[in-house]
């Protein structure tokens, strides 16, 4: 019973962190109708920008974070202005983005193996200890910050989309694209913008996992495919759909390896995905086109 | 959308009796190019044993044609039929890992358990195609890219000795004997590699060229027109599908039998990401792009391979760098040139026509 409870609460946790991590994929692919799949390459270069940052330079962990952010989502622009901004719109432009960000991610990944080796890299922790709950069920300090973190800047981000002038551009666009332009938005502008919010998701989302594991050059291709079922499994493109499942996918997850073990967890993820789209092809909070974000 | 079909009249079409009879006659000539160069490289492949090639040039050859197998069949879903789907090489780990496990146990003829191997990539593709099928293309990506992780991931930590875990399956039988001698066992296997590399390369330029083909294009282009001309879309990219895993997991055999191992590495990410840069880099959606790219990403690749080859400032071999080497085609090529190298090589060709042509270019569509 306390396994249970223990594995609940740390899937509350992890799922607090999926959801950063698949917002990105979500604002990705609400506003420019793109699967990112370089997402998990800026994950992995998040948790290298806080290891170096925060592990190596001796910053405070914090900056660390706002580091990772910041470098993320500059690598995320520039992603949109080298690569995306020539694809998007041409014709097959849906399959070029999708192999373009692939190839970025496996070129990314295998440039941090070429600087950084293949070794397991420790990221610090941002505060040390652990509260003692009923039941034998003990929370780190750090897991209990980490959620905090990412809770306040889902809200914030929320509160960005609903009530700033770029945060209504970028629901303006992933709701009509043309009727947005003649409404005198600027697209190109609110891509760039897109980009760098999710890239920088990412990379924070990089720094905060990687300080419960570890840092290594592939550790972004299973959270890419966990931020991938996570989205689908929301339904692709809705935001409040992603935080739902993200939570419930952070559970599950834990609750699978808590029971089978950890080998289990992605397996058993897939089977729920495909029931799910069998059931409700358009996700758990499937939403019409005109509703999105 | 991708590798349109051109649109443009042939320029027979018009008059025939015009001055510059040369220069008339040389688009046409222009357009037995391609034939003329299949058949010049087929003669060299048959050669090849003949021409003092060592045998390791044989093997990588010998790959490359199992390679073509792989990257024709998965362009007639990617490309042809625009299905986004990464479980190619979950296929031909299917059909290897199949074939080498029927074979090791009871001892079948390689070239039975080889077919054996194509229907159990068949039985896996009608299950990952069932769910995924009906949806739309990116959640073919996740649920494709799932079975493969879940293939790859089964197999690394299998510990109960089923499919040997990470050291794969040990000492399958090649198709010919050993007691052959080694040069005539090496060079039938190659012949074998180069029979089947044609038989199933024409067998897809029929589908693409049949009525098949054209609904595949149909749906590809514009799915709902297809649907309400009576393309029944399911059945069309089942058909597709089922197809292609047929000869990939054939394919997926002939490699674990020529190679006399099937390990989990079949199922590398890496793999599957270098046989998509041979797709995109030739050309996708066309039926002489997959064999383009994947002769020129393998004599790439060899290129890389040599030791002498040195990054100035690091001082390592480029050959360690081979996967940023491989990412950096693939982006630079979706960027720069998204038809890939028969796309440049069509653009090329029209370009030259309209020179014969000696009128002010046209405007193309």
């Amino acid at each position: 019973m306390a396994g249970i409870l223990q594995s609940i609460i740390s899937g509350l946790i992890v799922g607090s962190i999926y959801a950063a991590m698949a917002m990105g994929l979500t604002l990705i692919y609400g506003g420019l109708r793109l699967l990112n799949l370089a997402q998990g390459a800026l994950f992995m270069i998040g948790g290298y920008a806080g290891w170096l940052v925060s592990g190596q330079v001796g910053l405070p962990p914090l900056i660390g974070m706002l580091a990772a952010f910041a470098i993320v989502a500059i690598f995320g622009m520039a992603i949109q202005l080298l690569v995306i901004r020539r694809l998007i719109r041409m014709p097959g432009w849906e399959i070029n983005t999708i192999v373009a960000t692939l190839g970025l991610g496996i070129l990314l990944e295998n440039v941090a193996l070429a600087i950084f080796g293949p070794q397991n890299k420790n990221q610090p922790l941002l505060v040390n200890g652990d509260v003692r709950l009923p039941y034998g069920i003990t929370v780190t300090n750090m897991a209990i910050a980490s959620a905090a973190i990412t809770i306040v800047l889902l809200a914030a981000m929320g509160l960005f989309l609903r009530q700033s002038r770029h945060g209504m551009a970028i629901r303006a666009i992933s709701q009509h694209m043309t009727a947005a332009r003649l409404m005198g938005i600027n697209v190109e502008r609110t891509y760039l913008l897109i980009m760098a919010i999710s890239a920088g998701l990412a990379g924070l989302a990089g720094v905060m996992l990687s300080a419960f594991y570890y840092v290594y050059p592939s550790v972004g291709e299973t959270y890419l495919l966990k931020g991938l079922i996570i989205t689908i499994f929301g339904g692709l493109g809705s935001v409040k759909g992603t935080i739902y499942a993200a939570y419930i996918i952070g559970m599950v997850e834990e609750l699978v390896s808590y029971i089978w073990g950890a080998s289990w967890s992605l397996p058993v993820l897939f089977l729920l995905i495909i029931a799910v789209l069998v059931v409700r092809p358009a996700g758990l909070f499937g939403v019409p086109e005109e509703a999105r974000l | 959308m991708i590798g349109q079909t051109q649109t443009q009249p042939p320029p027979e079409a018009a008059p025939a009796l015009h001055e510059g009879g040369l220069a008339r006659a040389l688009p046409a000539a222009r357009r037995r190019v391609p034939a003329a160069l299949a058949a010049i490289g087929l003669a060299v492949a048959i050669l090849l044993p003949f021409l003092g090639a060592n045998p390791y040039i044989i093997g990588v050859a010998l790959t490359a044609y199992i390679y073509v197998v792989v990257t024709e069949s998965w362009n007639l879903v990617l490309g042809i039929s625009g299905i986004l789907s990464f479980a190619q090489m979950g296929f031909f780990g299917v059909g290897a890992y199949t074939s080498a496990k029927l074979n090791l146990v009871y001892h079948l003829s390689p070239f039975l358990t080889s077919l054996l191997g194509g229907l159990m990539a068949v039985v896996a593709a009608v299950l990952v195609g069932l769910p995924s099928l009906r949806l739309r293309g990116v959640y073919v990506v996740l649920l494709t890219l799932a079975f493969q992780s879940i293939l790859s991931g089964f197999v690394q930590t299998d510990t109960s000795g089923f499919t040997g875990g990470a050291d794969g399956l040990l000492n399958v039988d090649p198709y010919l004997p050993y007691s052959l001698g080694m040069d005539v066992q090496l060079n039938g296997t190659y012949y074998l590699a180069l029979a089947f590399m044609v038989v199933v390369s024409l067998l897809i330029f029929w589908v693409i060229r049949s009525p098949i083909g054209l609904g595949l294009k149909a749906i590809r282009d514009a799915e709902e027109v297809a649907a309400n001309r009576g393309v029944n879309r399911t059945q069309y990219k089942m058909f597709a599908f089922m197809f292609s895993a047929f000869f990939t997991g054939v394919a997926g055999a002939f490699y674990g039998h020529y190679a006399g191992i099937v390990a989990p590495s079949v199922l590398d990410f890496g793999l599957t990401m270098y046989l998509m840069a041979m797709i995109v880099v030739g050309g996708w959606g066309t039926f002489a792009g997959p064999i383009v790219g994947t002769l020129f990403l393998t004599v790439i690749n060899e290129r890389l391979n040599d030791p002498n080859l040195i990054v100035p400032i690091v001082n390592a071999p480029l050959s360690q760098y081979h996967l940023i080497v491989q990412g950096l085609i693939l982006v630079l090529t979706v960027v720069i040139a998204p038809r890939g190298l028969v796309g440049l090589a069509h653009s090329l060709g029209r370009l030259l026509d309209r020179r014969a042509d000696q009128r002010p270019a046209r405007t193309v569509s």
